[in-house]
């Protein structure tokens, strides 16, 4: 039936063939030579060849005539094909000049919390556990204060800490990880190299000494350069074709009829 | 005048390559490392650079170190070498095959490592525990103290089980090899190598696993010597002549004389500033799918792998329901960043699903990829029946001639994989995290989980394997070694197997395909054990730890087994034998589904056999499908895989696909004691099993086995120097003693530190678990060692709230009171938390009680939990 109707259709929407032309270039017969010869093996016969390009001509020929009959349109398929060939158009349309330094940093600036480096201290610590039955652990930790100042060992006092004594490079996220969230804020604000304490934790209070401290920075550039160009290209690509879409839309007027 | 100078300068340092003018200050980057002096001649250095930290390197005629570096406080050259640069302060008689690069700092090398990764307190050796072992002989030795050992003669082995070899001093001569069976650390005073260091036939190790280190004056490795080790002799002199060493060197002083050397392939890297010989806890997941896997993909999950690592760095994620323009309408994010991940999307059909999503593919249009695009539980089976079929089939219409265009797709999918990986590994100092690369070996035989995530060293990884080219973990195991650890490309992996508890006692069946005799069953054994040392305990589909009721194993009930179970219904026991269906929760269950069950039967295997095929560590993961890593918080739970369980109905009622829904849960974490956190040193710790699991929270804990640890160690300041020099680390195998008695166990736990919003739980117990084998029967014996598990507290299912004492940090020195000597056994560490309430009971009081699905008012269904971790075990070898 619905042969029936296409053909009727045709008849009344087609001028008769005339004068239709259909080239074969030489480079697609080639191509179709190549396909078949992945496919079976062996090179195609001259016999062979003709047969693939009676093939390839009659698909073709369907294919123009289903053009003429507007077969495309409302094609889901069809349409989202297009709409990606066009998307590839576009991108290639515009491709990303490669940054300039100062381009790169304009960036970095704009977005330094992305690339920024935390303060950083090392501390050494000594340990009083609320498990150690006795004397309360505050107490016990500032019992120590007087023996550390005088340079006793932190290797000799306390309970065991089994996730370190001595911790290097810690930034606030590290210490909250390790200590729990009291602790830190209260050690990155302690001075270099004295001892103090007690510094509460989840575990119990602390001596804290600590040893060293790198202030938090933003890296220059050419620290941080892959992750900037990466960064940077991949808002670019979004602008841009944000902005090929947008540049199309003003060729448009879009009107959206009420529902009846 | 200053100006000209400037200019002659900028001249001189233009004309310097820029590609060599680094000095690398990582000691794994070297293929040997002096401290004071070396002389290399008629050597070929295949991979890794040469230093001397602060003296003279001599270079005689013949080096041939193409593409390497030569780093030193001074350089002479006499003859030919080939090199790719010099950096040195002064050098005499460069050529232009080995040209002057720029300079080097004094000392060149900053990093010389005093023990080489191995404890300074090492106990010394006992000079009456000689072994000899003679031409033709195999012998077998388990781990411990010794006195001079001997390997001389034609044939004569000598098998190393792997952990901890202290000796006085060690002689392999012509014709006599030194085995090992997996990681090792072999201490000696002094060593004689003329014959081969290696691993075992079967075990795929890299050099990286084999470490010696010398403490005295001399080491030598000479006439037709090959030797796979790192090899360290701080405090020597270090001779490599007419010998091949498959590692690297590092010593006092070093003379190379017609020597090859090929160091295992190191990426560049800075050292961390975190690194701590005491190695700190790191916190990750290894078991991540994003819409690369087909099954997220048809679950309308959009998380690209960047997305996913930098969701565990604390972005947050968009999940589905997709709005109009296809992106998610629901927001997930961790308040507390990761330090590690892998992305394991499914490597069967990454091609697949790039050619059926893709508008415009060669095969878009194809009948199965329009069946999949239907998407859901009806897009994922469609696939997933491919894996699950005897054999294991592609789509023949989406794959193209050859399965080509599935080739061609998954390359290149795996291309942005492998980048996705690079970009967000922190190269800097601060080591912020590591990211792997790695996928997920969906093996399904009759729909049993025999699924293993396989993970990478480093950048260096050859094309996925899927079940459709290895349909065997045998197959997956080989081509692994064969592709990998063995072909010389600098590649190191290890896959994790996991959700055994859905696989029918299929994942830990014991076989061995076409073995004709022991020798073929030691080698297959041998293999698995090396290329499988971690097993995922728990993740979203439940606990793979125990199982009560089942047959072949004697011991009381466990209650803890009933944590997080996959299976509800009453499950017929496989017994010996094996079933279906386990993935879709059909068909029985066997005591080898369970990680307790297997290690027993690795130590069945090991006495029969001498090799345990099943030496497996502990960790946790998620297995998110929605691309989220470390979301694990049970009061913020918003589903595992996309529109399968993206809404509160879903997730807690009956669920979808399979019988899950309540069952599930967010699953959990893997915590690993390294130096630092950086992919060599995690993939160390994996490798020797130091890692541990946990349910999700951010709990810590250490376990060390020794012969007469001190009872006081729980009060010394110093426990862990003690500890790692008098004991083994969990992961670790402890060897006999020869002065009697029981070994001790000390195990130290910390609670989850918490967050300002999420305070963490109280600990409520530590137990230990034992299992071994008598007269051919398993047995297993939890104890309780520390905390209280009577100590009343609990929590108000309806509020949350939580009530009752429990412990911060939980320490003690625990000793087997039924230890017997001549027994293999296992011990690990359980760590239990008090009461808190289940993601489940969160879910429903967050509805208004008419919205609630029935299961929320199911008596049947779990609304407490008791978070826990376990540690990987520790293994007790008597004499072999």
């Amino acid at each position: 039936m619905i042969g029936v109707a296409l053909f009727g259709l045709h008849r009344a929407v087609a001028p008769a063939a005339v004068g239709h032309e259909i080239i074969v270039p030489s480079s697609l017969v080639a191509g179709l030579a190549r396909d078949q010869e992945r496919r079976s093996g062996h090179a195609p016969t001259a016999e062979e060849r003709a047969g693939l390009v009676r093939r390839w001509v009659d698909d073709e020929i369907r294919y123009r005539e289903a053009l003429d009959l507007g077969l495309d349109q409302g094609d889901i398929i069809v349409r989202r094909r297009l709409v990606q060939k066009m998307d590839f158009l576009l991108e290639g349309s515009t491709p990303i000049p490669a940054p300039t330094d100062a381009e790169l940093e304009t960036f970095l600036a704009a977005n330094a919390a992305r690339y920024a480096r935390p303060d950083r201290v090392g501390i050494e610590q000594v340990f009083a556990s609320y498990g150690t039955p006795g004397e309360p652990a505050e107490a016990r930790a500032t019992g120590w204060l007087a023996a550390l100042a005088k340079g006793t060992s932190p290797a000799t006092l306390g309970d065991p800490f089994m996730r370190g004594r001595t911790l290097a490079s810690q930034s606030e996220a590290d210490l909250t990880g390790t200590f729990g969230p009291e602790f830190a804020a209260a050690v990155l604000a302690l001075p270099v190299g004295v001892w103090r304490g007690p510094i509460v934790s989840s575990y119990g209070a602390h001596d804290v000494r600590v040893t060293t401290r790198t202030p938090g920075s933003v890296p220059p550039l050419a620290e941080v350069r892959d992750a900037v160009l990466r960064d940077w290209r991949a808002e670019r690509r979004e602008a841009l074709d944000r902005q090929a879409l947008d540049d199309l839309r003003k060729r448009w007027t879009v009107r959206v009829e009420p529902a009846p | 005048m200053t100006m000209p100078r400037l200019a002659i300068l900028a001249i001189l340092l233009a004309s310097v390559p820029s590609h060599a003018a680094s000095v690398r200050t990582r000691a794994d980057a070297y293929a040997l490392v002096a401290a004071e002096a070396m002389r290399v001649q008629a050597t070929t250095v295949r991979n890794g650079d040469l230093a001397v930290a602060a003296g003279r390197m001599a270079v005689g005629g013949g080096l041939d170190a193409t593409g390497r570096q030569l780093v030193a406080t001074s350089v002479r050259v006499s003859g030919t070498a080939t090199c790719d640069g010099i950096l040195a302060g002064d050098v005499r008689g460069t050529t232009g095959t080995c040209p002057l690069a720029g300079g080097a700092p004094s000392p060149a090398f900053p990093e010389l490592p005093p023990t080489c990764g191995i404890p300074a307190a090492v106990p010394a050796c006992d000079r009456a525990r000689r072994v000899t072992v003679g031409a033709g002989d195999v012998q077998s030795l388990p781990p411990g103290i010794y006195g001079d050992v001997v390997v001389r003669g034609s044939g004569a082995v000598l098998e190393l089980s792997g952990g901890r070899y202290v000796a006085c001093s060690v002689r392999v001569l012509s014709g006599a090899s030194l085995r090992t069976f997996g990681p090792l650390e072999l201490v000696a005073d002094t060593a004689v190598v003329t014959g081969t260091i290696a691993p075992a036939p079967g075990v795929a190790l890299s050099a990286n696993d084999v470490r010696v280190l010398i403490r005295g004056g001399r080491a030598r490795i000479a006439r037709g010597a090959d030797v796979l080790a790192r090899v360290c002799a701080p405090q020597g002199k270090l001779t490599v002549a007419k010998a091949t060493l498959r590692g690297s060197a590092m010593a006092r002083r070093i003379t190379a004389v017609h020597a090859t050397i090929d160091a295992p392939y190191a990426e560049e890297l800075p050292t961390c500033a975190q690194a701590n010989p005491l190695r700190n806890a790191y916190f990750g997941d290894l078991h991540v799918h994003t819409t690369l896997s087909f099954d997220a993909q048809a679950f309308d999950v959009r998380t690209t792998p960047e997305q996913a690592y930098a969701f565990a760095q604390g972005d947050p994620v968009q999940l589905p329901p997709l709005d109009v323009m296809g992106n998610g309408t629901q927001t997930v994010q961790i308040d507390r960043p990761l330090d590690f991940a892998a992305v394991t999307d499914h490597s069967e059909f990454l091609g697949e699903v790039e050619l059926c999503v893709t508008p415009g593919s060669p095969t878009y249009d194809s009948f199965n990829c329009q069946e999949y695009r239907v998407g859901g539980n009806y897009g994922t089976t469609a696939f997933g029946v491919r894996v699950a079929a005897v054999p294991p089939v592609r789509a023949p219409d989406i794959c193209g001639p050859d399965d080509q265009y599935c080739h061609a797709e998954a390359a290149t999918v795996w291309d942005r994989i492998q980048q996705a990986a690079e970009n967000a590994y922190d190269h800097s100092s601060d080591c912020r995290f590591t990211s792997f690369v790695g996928y997920e070996y969906t093996g399904s035989r009759s729909v049993s989980t025999l699924h293993r995530n396989v993970v990478f060293r480093n950048d260096h990884v050859p094309l996925p394997t899927t079940v459709f080219e290895q349909p065997t973990a045998l197959g997956l195991w080989r081509e692994l070694a064969n592709t990998c650890i063995d072909a010389g490309v600098g590649c190191d992996v290890l896959a994790i197997p996991h959700n055994s508890n859905e696989s029918n006692g299929k994942m830990f069946l014991v076989e061995y395909p076409g073995a004709s005799g022991v020798d073929d069953e030691r080698t297959q054994a041998a293999l698995r054990s090396s290329m499988e040392p971690l097993f995922e305990v728990y993740q979203h589909k439940g606990s793979s730890e125990c199982f009560n009721g089942l047959s072949g194993i004697v011991g009381g009930t466990d209650e803890q087994c009933n944590f997080e179970k996959r299976r509800y219904d009453d499950p017929p026991d496989c017994g010996d034998g094996v079933g279906a269906g386990g993935t879709i929760t059909l068909g029985c269950v066997s005591r080898r589904d369970f990680v307790r069950g297997a290690l027993l039967e690795g130590l069945k295997e090991q006495q029969r056999i001498g090799v345990n095929p099943l030496r497996l560590g502990m960790i946790a993961s998620t297995d998110t499908h929605n691309g989220t890593p470390g979301a694990v918080a049970e009061d913020a739970w918003l589903g595992h895989r996309g529109t399968d369980d993206g809404t509160p109905d879903t997730r807690l009622g009956e669920g979808q696909f399979y019988i899950g829904g309540w069952r599930f849960s967010p699953g959990g974490l893997v915590g690993v004691w390294a130096e630092e956190n950086s992919r060599p040193a995690l993939f160390d710790a994996m490798r020797r099993r130091e890692t541990f699991a946990t349910s999700g929270p951010r709990i810590t804990v250490r376990l060390f086995a020794g012969f007469g640890l001190a009872p006081s160690l729980c009060s010394d300041p110093a426990m862990l120097e003690t500890a790692y020099a008098q004991g083994v680390a969990m992961g670790g195998l402890l060897g006999p003693t020869t002065t009697g008695g029981a070994p001790s166990f000390v195990v130290s736990a910390l609670r989850d530190p918490g967050t300002v919003t999420r305070p963490g739980t109280q600990l409520q117990r530590v137990q230990i678990i034992k299992g071994w084998v008598e007269a051919g029967v398993s047995h297993q014996q939890v104890y309780d060692v520390a905390g209280n598990p009577a100590n009343g507290a609990s929590v108000d299912e309806n509020t949350c709230a939580q009530t009752g004492p429990g412990d911060d940090a939980l320490c003690t020195v625990w000793t087997d009171p039924d230890f017997a000597p001549d027994q293999h056994a296992f011990y690990y560490a359980r760590v239990i938390e008090n009461p808190s309430c289940r993601w489940h009971a969160y879910g429903c009081n967050a509805l208004a009680p008419g919205d609630r699905p029935a299961a929320c008012s199911d008596p049947n269904v779990p609304r407490t939990v008791q978070e826990r971790a376990w540690t990987s075990p520790i293994w007790y070898e008597p004499e072999a």
